[in-house]
């Protein structure tokens, strides 16, 4: 087809309707429907369900009875919920500081190791312990916090530290610290997969050209590496902000956001509201905000968190 | 050729009326699904490393009862505890899918028949039980009171309490003799005691009070139990022996209860307490394995863990007596009445869904009441060891090793096996407490927060069950 041909066709399409167009192309909606409709039933559905319901007070089974915003101020002014909200802030912060130094250090690690093979397997080390459910991981931690037989306090007992044993999870001054050392040494294998790929797609005459002009490791690192690996790093941010909103099992299995409310958090709150105390109105008013929040921290970290540099990837 | 055919359609229609008469068959057996809880049959019928207490005694009745229906089938279903009862029952109560018997706490039906969740079981205890020769009234069959303690405030029961569970302070009897103790009477004595066994380097009471338990919710009923014992009567308004959940909300409600003095006296003495309990209490502690290896003297659990600590095979002989009375010395308000948990918390609880047809139920109450044979009732005791019949012709079969939780003392009378009001009260009630145990807020703080707790308890339980007021 000549160009003059193209651009007729072309022309031709945009005339017609959109319901036109859409039946020039049902094959492809057909294939899209099943998927559309399941998102429908299982993401869209619940979602603006909860958001009628957070309105309400509901058991989940009875019919609602519509309490306007009173949910929304129980949320704002519940001393557990500001604490749940301060703990969050805490976790946010450490979870952004070891997603954002950690993993790019292991992955830069990796990437200057010369050798293809033994690059490959200091991946594969890394990526290994992800395969162990984080269930077993906290289970783990669960015995070695421990105060009594543990091995943390075990451990600090045989070189003559007893004065530095904690009941790591049992004190309402340290639980939140000791809750935040967990996964120590915090190699998060995607995080680490995700920094590796962003490192080897910058193109290597990149760093031929800063070889010639004579660059150092350091240089390297702040002036082509993190520049380059930007659009990780917004995509590390939002998804340590979302798991860090969305996650509780942790304190679920380890301390039920205890003692007192020294390591609980809104979605542990969420939950027990709703699922284990029968309020799924006042459950779906925190599902509400942390959606919103989650939203908006997203598009912040959109507007300002840009990669300024840009190359060509051939 | 003729013949082959004719014989070819003679088993074609054969094969057919074969398979249509299977059809009937399989369609008019029925089966009855159950979640028996602690009484659901194990896996191995024989006692294993793994599991040294094996549960046949349901599945061999089942049989039996079988036997006697053909056309019945029951079937164990097995719900997974790590879920939590309330998150299980709101699910299966949503998809209508919940076995046609399971077990709840019958407290827990309190806050939830006004659903419609459960079969209100009232009028067929009213019934004779065919099984049981001479009985006119299914009813008459239970132990005295036990039917009134499960009746939820409507008036209705929708529980069937046939075994129940006791609580009581386990001691190891080889650290007892090392220090020359005896049972404590008293708290003095009970205190004097701890202090004795802790000098002998060993943790005197090995208790929790971190996430996920009743530890404290257990202490403080039995010990406010002891306190109110001489005043509860005037919260008491279906005067039934106990002060129960709405009465409870009812009394915060009106500003009569709880005593402020009286809750700082006792939490006072218990925090005192506190100094024999294990290093980091407030974390998740393993409290039965810690006493199965002799590093506790003490500890307070249920009857059920009895065949639990047989199964850890500790080195010792264990006993059973119930926590001391609190005498006027130490708080000058207390009654000097001890006080015991027992109730009908057993795994023998029986409830079936709201939902289910008239004449289904019918068939799953027949089961219930052949199960409720006296016989049959001492053989699930005896199968379980941690329950105790409340069918009064198979009281006989509760084990010796039980009596300690079966002396002679008022069981408590401020009720809720898990919470006083519902379970957020309990989140926010005990979680404070953990905070003032672990000194890291004052008592008035707690009494305090706690107050309030009480307050905001009581006026949304009001608000969802408006007929607790009438």
């Amino acid at each position: 087809m000549d160009l003059p041909t193209k651009r007729l066709a072309r022309y031709q399409t945009s005339q017609k309707s959109l319901w036109q167009r859409a039946a020039s192309r049902k094959t492809a909606y057909l294939f899209l429907l099943p998927t559309m409709l399941l998102l429908l039933t299982f993401n869209y559905y619940p979602a603006l369900s909860a958001i009628y319901h957070s309105f309400t007070m509901w058991n989940g089974f009875t019919e609602p009875t519509f309490i306007g915003i009173e949910n929304y101020v129980e949320i704002f002014t519940d001393p557990v919920m500001k604490k749940a909200s301060s703990n969050l802030i805490v976790l946010a912060l450490w979870r952004m500081l070891i997603t954002l130094t950690v993993p790019v250090l292991v992955a830069e690690l990796i990437f200057s190791v010369k050798g293809k093979l033994l690059q490959h397997w200091y991946r594969l080390l890394f990526v290994i312990p992800l395969i162990v459910p984080r269930l077993v991981t906290y289970l783990l931690w669960q015995f070695i916090y421990e105060p009594n037989v543990g091995l943390l306090n075990s451990f600090l007992a045989s070189v003559g530290l007893e004065s530095w044993q904690q009941t790591w999870l049992g004190d309402p001054k340290i639980a939140l610290y000791a809750f935040m050392f967990m996964g120590f040494p915090w190699v998060d294998g995607v995080a680490v997969l995700i920094y590796l790929a962003g490192l080897q797609a910058i193109p290597r005459d990149i760093y031929d050209a800063a070889l010639i002009d004579g660059t150092n490791v350091v240089n390297r690192f702040f002036r082509i590496d993190l520049p380059l690996i930007m659009g990780q790093v917004k995509l590390m941010v939002i998804l340590a902000i979302i798991g860090v909103l969305q996650g509780f099992e942790g304190q679920l299995v380890l301390t039920d956001g205890g003692p007192g409310y020294a390591t609980t958090v809104p979605g542990l709150e969420m939950y027990k509201q709703a699922m284990e105390y029968n309020r799924m109105g006042f459950g779906s008013a925190v599902g509400v905000v942390l959606f919103t929040i989650i939203l908006t921290l997203t598009l912040i970290n959109n507007k300002y968190l840009k990669s300024d540099v840009e190359y060509s990837g051939t | 050729m003729r013949f082959s055919q004719v014989s070819l359609y003679l088993y074609l229609v054969l094969a057919l009326v074969l398979a249509s008469s299977m059809t009937v068959a399989a369609a008019s057996t029925i089966t009855i699904k159950m979640d028996a809880q602690a009484h659901t049959p194990t896996d191995n019928a024989e006692p294993t490393k793994e599991n040294p207490n094996p549960i046949r005694a349901i599945r061999d009745i089942a049989d039996e009862y079988e036997a006697l229906h053909p056309d019945v089938n029951i079937e164990f279903i097995k719900v997974p505890e790590a879920q939590g009862r309330e998150s299980w029952l709101q699910a299966r109560m949503m998809a209508k899918d919940a076995p046609d018997v399971f077990w709840l706490n019958f407290d827990m039906t309190w806050n939830n028949y006004q659903k419609g969740w459960f079969k209100d079981l009232t009028p067929y205890l009213k019934r004779p039980n065919p099984y049981v020769e001479g009985n006119e009234r299914w009813e008459d069959m239970f132990v005295e009171g036990i039917l009134d303690a499960v009746r939820a405030p409507d008036g209705r029961i929708y529980d069937i309490a046939a075994d129940g569970v006791g609580v009581g302070v386990y001691y190891n009897k080889s650290i007892f003799a090392e220090v020359g103790a005896k049972t404590p009477n008293t708290w003095s004595e009970f205190t004097d005691v701890q202090k004795r066994i802790q000098e002998a380097g060993y943790t005197p009471f090995v208790i929790q009070a971190g996430p996920n338990n009743v530890y404290m919710h257990w202490v403080d009923g039995i010990v406010q139990s002891q306190l109110i014992y001489d005043t509860f009567h005037q919260w008491d308004r279906d005067d039934n022996g106990f002060v129960d959940i709405p009465e409870v909300c009812l009394a915060v409600d009106e500003g009569a209860y709880p005593d402020v003095e009286l809750m700082k006296e006792m939490w006072q003495l218990i925090k005192d307490w506190s100094q024999y309990w294990p290093r980091g209490f407030t974390s998740d502690i393993d409290v039965l394995q810690t006493f199965a290896a002799g590093q506790g003297a003490m500890m307070l659990e249920g009857s059920w863990a009895l065949e639990m600590i047989k199964g850890l095979e500790p080195d010792f002989e264990v006993g059973v007596f119930q926590l001391p009375v609190v005498t006027k010395d130490l708080i000058s308000e207390a009654s000097e009445v001890p006080s015991r948990i027992y109730g009908p918390w057993g795994p023998g609880q029986w409830i079936i869904p709201g939902y289910l047809p008239d004449d289904r139920t019918e068939m799953v109450i027949d089961w219930l009441m052949f199960l409720a044979k006296p016989e049959n009732i001492a053989r699930l005791a005896n199968d379980h060891g941690g329950a105790i019949p409340n069918i009064t012709a198979a009281a006989d079969a509760v084990s010796p090793e039980l009596s300690g939780f079966m002396e002679d003392i008022p069981t408590q009378v401020i009720q809720g096996f898990t919470s006083v009001i519902d379970n957020t009260f309990a989140d926010r009630y005990y979680s404070t407490m953990q905070l003032y145990l672990s000194g890291t807020i004052s008592l008035d703080q707690f009494i305090e927060q706690s107050v309030r707790y009480y307050k905001e308890g009581a006026r949304r339980m009001l608000r969802q069950n408006p007929d607790w007021r009438k």
